[in-house]
């Protein structure tokens, strides 16, 4: 029997036992339309060319989700240089902000008053995640990327 | 979707013979799910030649066989639209033939003669693609086993519920 023909047949088993949400799983991956997460790295130089940055997908997109805020907080925190933010920086992303737009933003987000200087916005090192996940946002910066792929049997 | 529904979902499949698809929901459960995923490698020019470099993920295979045919397929087809001369300093980077041994199997291969496959200076000159677009995905499949380059790989990968 074929993967495709076993996982639609135990998906029929499984839903007449009431596992409702397995039975649709199985259901999806015997017709290859299940839909997984995978977290990439965008190669900034390149533009559209992707790195890859991990090697776990994920069923769950939310999950996904959570695992690049922890990336992207991570990266910002171990990377000092990243610490700084150039006003290149938010508009390689495509935004038009003004120096004092950025700081007045990053202010606000940091509760201390964030200086433009030498090009650059110095973010304090006693930032939280969350306001770091805030600023990042607001910057349109992503470290780690999600790319949806199909699963195949 | 948690683990314990999960475990129990995979021993009905047990029980009604489902086991491959019990294995997967154990597994899930278990966070050991693995699976294989497809890459597909971005090209950059160094202003010498192209360098293969990482790329993005294209598809995810349950089954390695599957997802290994399915790259060495896209590889092949891959063949067709590049001058793989260009993905090296040397013959010996992009294959271990020799030039006439490259060059005789390929012409064996598409049944050409005439075929021929830019040498020696040659090599770098041309950025068109060198193989026939009426070439089967079977010829290509022989013709691309002739080179190193990879223009897709596998790679193994854990699945998070």
């Amino acid at each position: 029997m074929k993967l495709s023909e076993e996982f639609s047949q135990s998906s029929k088993v499984l839903s007449s036992k009431g596992f409702t949400n397995e039975a649709k799983l199985l259901a999806k991956i015997a017709q290859s339309k299940l839909e997984v997460f995978v977290l990439v790295t965008p190669q900034m130089e390149m533009g559209a060319a992707l790195y890859r940055s991990s090697e776990s997908v994920f069923l769950d997109k939310s999950k996904a989700q959570e695992v690049i805020a922890e990336a992207t907080v991570k990266i910002m925190r171990d990377n000092k240089d990243y610490l700084y933010y150039s006003l290149e920086d938010a508009n390689s992303n495509h935004k038009e902000y003004s120096s004092s737009e950025v700081s007045k933003k990053a202010s606000a987000i940091f509760g201390v008053k964030i200086q433009f200087a030498s090009n650059k916005f110095k973010l304090p090192k006693e930032a939280t995640d969350e306001q770091l996940i805030e600023f990042a946002e607001y910057l349109g910066y992503q470290p780690v990327e999600l790319k949806k792929i199909k699963l195949e049997v | 979707m948690d683990t314990d529904s999960l475990k129990v979902s995979a021993d009905a499949c047990e029980e009604s013979g489902n086991n491959h698809a019990a294995k997967l929901l154990r597994e899930l459960s278990d966070g050991k799910a693995t699976a294989y995923l497809v890459i597909e490698k971005q090209s950059e020019y160094n202003d010498e030649i192209f360098e293969v470099i990482d790329g993005a993920p294209q598809k995810l295979f349950l089954d390695r066989k599957e997802a290994v045919a399915y790259a060495k397929l896209q590889n092949a087809r891959q063949y067709k639209l590049v001058n793989p001369m260009l993905f090296g300093y040397e013959l010996s980077e992009i294959t271990d033939l020799s030039e006439l041994e490259l060059a005789t199997r390929v012409r064996k291969i598409l049944g050409d003669e005439n075929f021929g496959i830019p040498n020696g200076e040659d090599m770098w000159d041309n950025y068109e693609p060198i193989f026939p677009k009426k070439a089967t995905d079977e010829q290509m499949l022989k013709i691309a086993s002739l080179f190193k380059i990879e223009f897709f790989e596998v790679i193994k990968t854990k699945v998070a519920l």
